[in-house]
């Protein structure tokens, strides 16, 4: 009997005592979907704009139920002094509660990413919040981040969604990097503020990711365009896929474009330090298929080393590409964001204890040497 | 247990029935046949169903006998054609001479005239009132201070018919009936070991239920034995029903949700639980026998497990257990999800969610709480109503009120969904006893999810694992063999091993023999295979 008391009493101090402060039902939540930053010249000092998916939508869409109508997705604009009191405010104009935890897409003003304090603000903000996934898409727009949330998009009308689902076909391309936000804050505050954020742009009925912006120091410094975000894919070894395009001569002295497609690339790094100079050598081994090609004649397939040919002009690109990439970064931004530090001190740490305090100064003087070896494989039944 | 304890001590003061009647000394049967059936009629006066039938043999009928029955429990062709014919035609054809019949009448009787197969002779008249209670004749001689009881039990019963709790698609299609002696004969079948013992004894002062116990001598743990034959004998109750009574009345822990003996109606399951070195406990008037100790494992074991190939059984053991997990936590972390942690569901499915909960006018739990009592509700009447109508309910309840409730926007499909799936898994766990278990802790978990979240149902299944770590089923720990690291008896837990690899008795049951098949490796067999194709098969 005494035990059953102490049961009952468990139970009461349980449900008496603790409360439910916490619970909002599923229906009375508002699922933010995307969010867009900007800096506003008011007296505010934030525009924040929040993207709802009309939920009523949801079941209509799936064919269940009547409900529905309207707008596929609501979005609201909320100016604040910081982001944190701009999200309360906003409830001011909302029937339902604040739900971030399934935000797919912070979108930052070009104008956020280049005052230094104000993405300091910004990010600390984003940091704390406990609702926000470390998963979520972290991006720059190369305008305002209002104007592209604003907008109902014909494709997906989700913003978020739409975001989320483009970053899953990266490797199709490779035109942009695919980093979500925990591993661009891990870039800013391991190498203090320096980091690569893919670009988002937005046409009249669809988005574009393409690119990045260069953070350094916490401030914008630059852009990375397609080639060179391949480039610098190259560097970081994130290629797994993407197409190229190389030349290859005709027979009346033209040349002819022929589209190479990566299937799978291996990258294999080795750091030496020779006369005081640090050696990092790359090893790439392509695999690919070329997807279209006319032969001049019957036969050049067995006569002539078409494919060896071939290979050798993709390995051209391929380098081409990454010097490009690594003359800017070397060159022109002196930040190491392609991982080179990194591996050093991951791998060679007794190297590293020796160049790392001044890592910054060493980095535009290593010497990379990228050597790929492409290799095309299934050549098809086409003669 | 506290008070189990109490309960028992109280009892052993006055231990037995049985033993308060002898103290007050139960007569003996007299030479006169006329007060013996004095003291029948006495005792069982008011009772028209009891028949007295007087006999006169003899050369000039000088010797009166008298036979006493209940008209309805005899079998009537037993003492029309092996009594009463006996004695009063077929003994003259005999023709003993006249004195030995005056000397010795009842050793006449005994060893010639009846052609009965049992009897005995017993000397005590309460004794004898039992036996005639219970469908045995009395057959009462002038004279002679002793009574014959003949074995005459035969009355209306069921037939041997499939378990139909219990079904299997492959396995034998008998279950117990309400008859304790077809119910005994029906496991025997199964093993005819000389070392299978059926120990009877009454319980019930007034019912005085026969209650047999199941168990093979050279395997059977003794002191487990002793055990439940102390606590068969500590009840002390007016009448025993049906083995609940005696389950309730020996389990260790009376608060527990769960059951601490296995009930089962399929022989072969008893079979197989006697052979393992467990007990079975079977009672007069009830298909259901228990099996005792018991553990969790067993109440997710099937007959049929062990008759199909072992893979297959060991995913249907993982389904069943999965499905002790939906029964158990499934409309709780619907409720937990939905209304604390709407971001650990997947995006879409969360939209989905709070669709189709736009509009719903009760929070999750309510909701959660109107369907599932919906639910019982329909199974409840489902028992209740008549087979025909059974149908309706089904109809009614899955289709009319699950759509209407959807339409009217009162509930969310997704928890009807929900509803339906809890429902089915916990009619996948074979041991009713225990599905039924789950199903009131599911209200419980469903109750802390609606307060706490997941931290309420992780909060109640610590609770709830705590109590089964504590709780023993005659001695033995009912998380056993999970509690305890022994390799062996894990191969019949959540998995179902080969056959091969049940070489030992469950350790956990400590028995005398534990060996239970010869060391086979598949090497032999597939030596054997060889050798019987090149010819060279040992005759």
């Amino acid at each position: 009997m005494k035990k059953i008391k102490v049961y009952v009493l468990l139970l009461l101090i349980l449900s008496l005592l603790t409360g439910c402060w916490d619970k909002v039902e599923i229906e009375d939540r508002a699922f933010v979907m995307a969010i867009g930053i900007d800096t506003s010249n008011q007296a505010k000092n934030y525009i924040v704009t929040f993207q709802f998916p009309n939920v009523k939508q949801v079941t209509s869409a799936a064919g269940g139920g009547g409900g529905g109508g309207g707008q596929p997705n609501f979005s609201i604009s909320e100016v604040g002094d910081t982001v944190f009191s701009a999200s309360r405010h906003i409830s001011t104009r909302l029937d339902k509660r604040l739900f971030l935890g399934h935000t797919k897409a912070v979108i930052l003003g070009k104008d956020v990413v280049s005052d230094r304090n104000k993405f300091l603000e910004v990010l600390d903000t984003l940091d704390r919040s406990y609702e926000l996934s470390r998963k979520l898409r972290l991006l720059v727009a190369d305008g305002k981040a209002q104007d592209i949330l604003l907008k109902n998009y014909k494709f997906d009308p989700d913003i978020g969604v739409y975001i989320d689902d483009i970053f899953k076909q990266y490797n199709r391309t490779s035109i942009f990097p695919n980093l979500d936000y925990n591993k661009i804050t891990k870039s800013l505050h391991d190498t203090n503020g320096n980091a690569i954020i893919p670009v988002i742009s937005s046409g009249k009925d669809e988005l574009k990711i393409a690119g990045s912006a260069i953070i350094k120091n916490y401030k914008l410094a630059g852009w990375l365009s397609d080639g060179e975000n391949m480039g610098y894919m190259w560097l970081m070894g994130f290629v797994k896929g993407g197409d190229i395009t190389f030349n290859m001569p005709t027979t009346d002295g033209k040349e002819v474009k022929v589209p190479f497609n990566i299937t799978n690339t291996v990258m294999k790094r080795q750091v030496i330090e020779q006369n005081g100079k640090i050696i990092y050598k790359i090893k790439y081994d392509v695999e690919g298929e070329v997807t279209e090609y006319s032969f001049q004649k019957h036969g050049e397939m067995f006569e002539t080393n078409v494919l060896g040919t071939m290979e050798k002009k993709a390995d051209k690109v391929i380098e081409k590409m990454i010097n490009d990439s690594l003359k800017k970064f070397q060159k022109d931004l002196k930040v190491d964001m392609i991982g080179i530090g990194d591996y050093i001190q991951k791998y060679k740490p007794a190297l590293w204890s020796k160049v790392g305090p001044e890592w910054e100064k060493k980095f535009p003087d290593v010497v990379v040497e990228p050597v790929v070896s492409t290799h095309i494989r299934r050549i098809g039944l086409f003669k | 247990m506290g008070l189990f304890n109490k309960l028992f001590k109280n009892n052993k003061s006055n231990k037995n029935g049985n033993d308060e009647d002898k103290d007050v000394v139960s007569p003996k049967v007299k030479e006169n046949i006329e007060e013996n059936i004095k003291y029948i009629k006495d005792m069982l006066k008011d009772s028209d169903d009891i028949i007295y039938r007087e006999i006169w043999v003899g050369e000039e009928f000088q010797h009166k006998l008298e036979l006493v029955f209940v008209d309805g429990l005899v079998d009537k062709s037993i003492i029309n054609e092996h009594v009463m014919h006996s004695l009063m035609l077929d003994s003259r054809q005999a023709k003993p001479s006249i004195e030995e019949i005056k000397k010795n009448i009842y050793e006449v009787i005994k060893k010639a005239a009846i052609t009965g197969g049992d009897i005995k002779e017993i000397d005590d008249l309460d004794k004898c009132i039992t036996s005639i209670l219970s469908g045995d004749t009395a057959l009462f001689l002038d004279g002679h201070p002793k009574v014959v009881i003949i074995s005459s039990r035969g009355w209306q019963m069921r037939s041997v018919a499939p378990p139909e709790t219990e079904m299997v698609v492959r396995g034998a299609r008998e279950g117990f009936t309400e008859t304790l002696r077809v119910n005994t004969a029906l496991v025997r079948r199964w093993i005819r070991d000389p070392e299978l013992k059926i120990k009877q004894m009454q319980i019930g002062k007034r019912s005085k239920t026969d209650v047999a116990l199941l168990y093979i001598d050279d395997i059977v743990n003794k002191d487990l034995l002793s055990e439940i034959k102390e606590r068969l004998e500590q009840i002390d109750i007016d009448g025993v029903l049906e083995s609940g009574y005696i389950e309730q009345l020996i389990e260790e822990d009376w608060h527990s949700p769960f059951p601490q003996m296995l009930n089962t109606e399929r022989p072969d399951k008893v079979a197989a639980s006697v052979l393992e070195g467990r007990i079975a406990i079977l009672i007069d008037n009830s298909p259901f026998a228990l099996i005792i100790p018991t553990t969790l494992a067993t109440l997710f074991q099937s007959p049929e497990d062990y008759f199909e190939r072992w893979m297959i059984s060991s995913l249907l053991r993982i389904l069943r257990f999965t499905a002790a997990v939906i029964a158990l936590v499934g409309p709780s972390i619907y409720i937990a999800f939905t209304s604390y942690h709407p971001g650990m569901i997947p995006t879409k499915l969360a939209l989905y969610i709070a669709s189709t909960r736009q509009g719903v006018p009760f929070p999750a739990f309510m909701e959660a709480l109107i369907m599932e009592a919906t639910f019982e509700l329909l199974r409840e009447a489902g028992i209740r109503l008549p087979v025909p109508i059974g149908q309706t309910i089904g109809i009614v309840g899955g289709l009319i009120i699950g759509q209407a409730a959807v339409m009217a926007g009162i509930v969310s499909p997704l928890m009807v969904i929900v509803v339906a799936v809890t429902a089915v898994s916990s009619f996948s766990i074979p041991s009713y006893s225990a599905a039924i278990a789950f199903r009131l802790l599911r209200f419980a978990f469903m109750l802390f999810a609606a307060v706490l979240g997941l931290y309420g149902i992780m909060l109640c299944l610590i609770l709830m694992l705590t109590h089964l770590v504590v709780l023993k089923s005659f001695g033995l720990p009912y998380l056993s063999p999970f509690v305890e690291v022994n390799l062996s008896d894990l191969a019949d837990t959540l998995i179902r091993a080969p056959l091969m690899m049940f070489k030992k008795r469950p350790a956990i049951l400590d028995t005398q023999d534990k060996k239970r098949m010869k060391d086979l490796r598949p090497e032999e067999i597939e030596s054997m295979e060889i050798d019987r194709r090149n010819g060279n098969d040992k005759k």
